[in-house]
């Protein structure tokens, strides 16, 4: 009895130890980040995994006044909260429709999603330049909104799906038996109970459209409508790299994503509360 | 009936959120277009190119002499508006290039590859400068003999040179070939590759290379190699198809000859996954005994490296092959990115786009290239020697010793070509291919392309 | 309208409306159902956007695979001769089987660990639960580019920590160029993207354990290593249909990977970390092959939806068994 506690106690402490080692490893990379961030190019070069000892903070300003980078970061920034709104509200629909009823298509219809997880969608940056130029769609603000949502769709409709099917569906019915509208029962009951779900949607697809690289490439010639990927490539010259100048304004980019994460990594935790007293 | 409504009512819906979108684009557009119209005297040329303002921070030669061309064509020509796109490579140079050319929607002025050069003529979407040579003879004579080699298919010519690069430049550490016994660069092929095994048994790296992105092995250290046991007219038989072939045998006798340098340890043990600048870092910590990049590096290694290492730092080339003194004299050169004109351009934008060509290969231009560390393209260049680096007048030097400049096959064949080099050499050097199959594939991707 | 649904009301009681997991069931009209119009006129924004972006263009791409096009106006048409090809092209089904291999090592490394960190989440001698939950989602949100680097310098030959880690703790014979093994490069390349994911699906996994009520896993939760297995029978059922979400959207992501690969090894050495999306970048973007990519997109895409519509349908009749 004693050695098998003390085997357990070795099994319980091995798996704490792991997890925590798991989560120090996950944290590293923002570190090294900032790490590499503050040394000069020289330092960089010639040893990437040191402490920084004379912290270099000119990267930063470079990399903020560089030509077009905060321009280039508000666009992306305008264009993730029209991501996020759009993939959220057609989520919401799409999955509710999908998951509540037999209508006709609907196979079709979750097909057709299935299909965006996994098409390559480098294999149509061709065809959509030549549809978007086709119809005079390139080069506005707003031409990247429709990819965008399109790409995000995907996973945001199999999470809302899966998650609306575990809500009970008297809800549904006492909501109608009130004389609800769909859209009411929509907005007032279905979406508010979603919210975990949603919150996970919120940040992925704010991600997608901040980190998409080629679409923005393609579809967008003027200079003052470029993305923030773009404008971080551009820290890469042919023959030569200022890594830490790099690293300072990959580091600059993140930050959205960072704050936005934290603000609903509380909203995915409050909605797992609320799911288990659902449950 | 209702099946029908239903579908009716999904294409309509699509057709309208596609209709809403053209709509509201076209008045945009219309806009905006009118606006420039108003001013119609003004021609509009649209150029492509990879000179970043980082790039220009961070020294490199081709991109500042872009920026001044752009800006001198600007000054000089107010009345055109020149439309700048620039695009790093990192960022999708050749991505967006590619796609445009798809697209059919190049712009006037695009800056490109030789390989890509090929296929956009084929595809009718630029131009053959040889009439606007000849109608401007007096500029075309200013360039040096052999500036147009890269960008020459047949008869036709379909670029012009930015500046002159050579590939396959190899700048060592005289200490530590001094420090390993070796008072010089070995004299031929077989001192090469004593010296080889010498420095790798001293601890050192003796040639640092990054071919992460697989053109290094293929572009430059390859292609010196292979012009050192074959003459330039076997290249340009093989380049026509005129019997010459990547299998024959003074070919496969330059790649094996690779393959046993790779088998000996010449390249840094992760040589498949640092880039050029990481494996740079190498040579500047002393670690290596020689690193391999193109003439453009002579500016890297003067900005980077530490004057110690500046100091000791010869630059130089592969050495002949024994029985072969007679190619002695080649280098493999070339102009590598130039720029070519649309097809179908309008005769004010004609006009005004050999003007930018004009521009970017004025005398200034020049000046700045040799003093900024890269070869020109004119034949008589104004400079102030007192100027220039030490370490790039060293490598002008060693470039005037040579008389031929011989092309590049992963510059000037065609993209499939190019591809299956990049591969081949990387699989060779992880043993997946022997010297005599990768000769077999080369010659394959290359007949490949002339069925097209 | 509102009379309609009433009388209807008894049905709907009968049979409660489930979603695609209804399948198989005989056919029922969900009667709160509002009129098609309606459902179509909400659902025509989303799968609007989705033709317009995802279906025309591919039935575009589709049009080109049967031609021989190098871009621009030339296009060449040669019927099904790219598709032939595609049949003999060595390269391509090397990619296929590092494609499969990647994505088997994807699903069984990501899901498969994230799943395991779940369970341990469950019981109440794991510490830090909650802190766990925040800081493994991190790396998630971190762009591959970002991560790509990263790994690559911990790889490396010289100065990498994993080398030096190895040198330090006298594990020389285990030293080596990570990413230039043709033999290991495939696993080099995987680690990174399975460490990258993990905390993506535990937030999820977690998200539907927490709809599990407490008392059911305490039963489970007695001892140490016997609970494990025993809440490893209780909660699986239970998270099942998140867990099959887990492996489709995972499955559907690895089988198009391309950022990471491009950014460590750019597909080599040679061809060891090729994978269709970037053997097929590769063939429309470097060597100008717009037809013949555009039949591998075709390929690709039939293939991948085959794939996880059969994982699908497998799991669904899984689920029918517990």
């Amino acid at each position: 009895m004693t050695i098998k506690n003390t085997l357990q106690g070795m099994f319980k402490f091995v798996v704490n130890a792991v997890l925590l080692l798991f989560s120090a490893s996950c944290i590293f990379p923002i570190l090294w980040m900032v790490n590499s961030a503050l040394k000069t190019s020289n330092e960089f070069m010639q040893n990437s995994m040191s402490l920084t000892t004379h912290p270099y903070f000119q990267n930063f300003i470079d990399a903020v006044q560089s030509s077009g980078f905060l321009e280039c970061f508000l666009n992306s920034a305008i264009l993730g909260f029209i991501n996020v709104v759009l993939t959220v509200i057609c989520a919401l629909v799409a999955g509710f429709f999908i998951s509540r009823y037999n209508f006709r298509f609907k196979k079709a219809v979750y097909l057709l999603f299935v299909s965006g997880m996994v098409i390559p969608m480098l294999s149509l940056l061709i065809p959509v330049f030549l549809q978007f130029k086709a119809l005079g769609m390139l080069d506005h603000r707003w031409t990247l909104i429709l990819p965008y949502l399109a790409f995000s769709l995907p996973f945001a409709v199999m999470l809302t799906e899966n998650y609306i099917r575990t809500i009970p569906v008297e809800l549904d019915e006492a909501a109608y038996m009130e004389g609800c509208s769909t859209f009411k029962l929509l907005t007032k009951i279905i979406f508010p109970m979603c919210s975990p779900i949603t919150a996970i949607i919120v940040i992925t697809s704010f991600m997608n459209a901040w980190n998409e690289f080629p679409f923005s490439l393609v579809l967008i010639n003027d200079k003052s409508l470029r993305t923030i990927s773009i404008a971080i490539r551009m820290f890469n010259s042919e023959h030569a790299i200022n890594y830490p100048l790099y690293m300072a304004a990959l580091l600059v980019s993140i930050l959205p994503i960072l704050i936005i994460y934290l603000i609903f990594s509380k909203q995915i935790m409050k909605g797992m509360t609320v799911g288990a007293v659902k449950g | 009936m209702r099946k029908r409504t239903q579908i009716l009512s999904v294409v309509l819906a699509a057709a309208m959120v596609g209709g809403m979108l053209a709509g509201c684009s076209g008045t945009e557009k219309d806009a905006k277009e009118s606006g420039a119209g108003g001013d119609s005297s003004k021609t509009t040329l649209t150029i492509m190119h990879m000179g970043t303002d980082e790039a220009i921070k961070n020294g490199d030669i081709e991109s500042i002499m872009m920026d001044k061309a752009v800006d001198n064509f600007k000054s000089k020509y107010p009345d055109v508006e020149l439309v700048e796109e620039i695009v790093s490579q990192e960022a999708g140079y050749e991505t967006k290039l590619k796609t445009l050319a798809a697209a059919n929607e190049l712009p006037d002025l695009i800056m490109a590859l030789p390989s890509m050069m090929g296929s956009f003529y084929e595809n009718g979407q630029i131009q053959d400068l040889t009439p606007v040579l000849e109608a401007n003879q007096e500029w075309a004579d200013t360039f040096a003999d052999g500036m147009f080699g890269d960008y020459t298919f047949g008869d036709h010519i379909l670029g012009v040179p930015r500046c002159s690069i050579v590939n396959h430049v190899i700048y060592y550490n005289k200490d530590i070939f001094a420090k390993c016994g070796m008072d010089s660069f070995p004299a031929n092929e077989q001192e090469f590759k004593e010296a080889v095994k010498t420095l790798k048994e001293n601890g050192y790296i003796p040639l640092a290379t990054g071919n992460k992105g697989k053109y290094a092995i293929a572009s430059q250290v390859m292609p010196g190699i292979l012009m050192k046991f074959n003459s330039n007219e076997w290249y340009e038989d093989v380049k026509n198809y005129n019997g010459a072939s990547f299998e024959d045998e003074s070919s496969v006798e330059a790649i094996t000859y690779l393959k046993e340098l790779m088998d000996l340890g010449l390249f840094n043990e992760d040589v498949n996954s640092l880039d050029p600048v990481q494996v740079r870092q190498m040579y500047y910590d002393g670690k290596a005994a020689m690193y391999i990049e193109g003439s453009w590096s002579v500016s890297n290694l003067i900005n980077e490296a530490s004057q110690e290492i500046l100091d000791n730092t010869e630059i130089t080339v592969f050495p002949p092959v024994k029985g072969k003194e007679e190619l002695k004299g080649q280098i493999v050169g070339g102009q590598g990115w130039g720029i070519s004109l649309r097809e179908g351009l309008a005769d004010d934008q004609q006009e005004a786009a050999v003007n930018f060509l004009k521009e970017m290969s004025a005398p200034e231009i020049q000046t700045l290239l040799i003093e900024g560390g890269s070869l020109a393209t004119a034949k008589e260049v104004d400079y102030d020697e007192s100027k220039l680096d030490p370490l790039f007048v060293k490598f002008l030097d060693m470039y005037n010793s040579y008389d031929k400049i011989v092309g590049c096959p992963e510059v000037q064949l065609s993209t499939a070509y190019m591809d299956a080099s990049y591969v081949g050499y990387q699989e060779m050097s992880i043993g997946s291919l022997t010297p005599e199959e990768l000769a077999a594939k080369l010659q394959e991707a290359h007949e490949s392309a002339k069925k097209q | 309208m509102r009379k309609d649904r009433q009388t209807q009301g008894a049905y709907d009681r009968i049979c409660p409306a489930g979603g695609l997991a209804s399948k198989g069931r005989p056919k029922y009209k969900n009667p709160l159902m509002p009129p098609g119009r309606r459902i179509f006129g909400y659902l025509s924004i989303p799968v609007g956007v989705y033709l317009f972006i995802v279906v025309v263009p591919t039935l575009f791409a589709f049009g080109y695979s049967f031609f021989e096009w190098s871009g621009g106006p030339g296009k060449k048409f040669i019927g099904l001769d790219n598709y032939i090809q595609l049949l003999h092209d060595k390269t391509f089904w090397l990619s296929f089987k590092n494609t499969m291999l990647f994505t088997v090592l994807m699903v069984a490394g990501q899901v498969g660990i994230a799943f395991i960190f779940t369970l341990f989440f469950t019981m109440k001698w794991v510490k830090f639960v909650e802190l766990h939950r925040r800081v493994m989602y991190f790396p998630s949100i971190i762009a591959a580019v970002v991560i790509g680097l990263m790994w690559q310098l911990i790889y490396n030959n010289d100065f990498g920590i994993l080398n030096h880690f190895l040198r330090a703790s006298g594990l020389d014979g285990w030293i080596k160029p990570w990413l230039d093994d043709p033999k290991i490069a495939m696993l080099s390349v995987a680690v990174p993207v399975i460490w990258q994911f993990i905390g993506y699906y535990l937030v999820l996994l977690m998200g539907a354990v927490a709809t599990i009520p407490k008392d059911i896993l305490e039963v489970a939760e007695i001892d140490g290593a016997t609970g494990f297995k025993r809440s490893l029978y209780i909660t699986i059922p239970l998270i099942w249909d998140i867990l099959k979400i887990c492996l489709m959207i995972c499955f559907a992501g690895s089988f198009k990977a391309f950022d990471h690969i491009m950014v460590m090894t750019g597909g080599g050495p040679g061809r060891a970390t090729s994978v269709l999306s970037l053997y097929n970048y590769d063939t429309s973007f470097v060597q100008m092959k717009m037809g013949y990519a555009s039949a591998m997109a075709v390929v690709i895409l039939v293939v991948s939806m085959t794939l996880t519509i059969g994982i699908q349908r497998l799991m669904e009749g899984k689920a029918n068994d517990h």
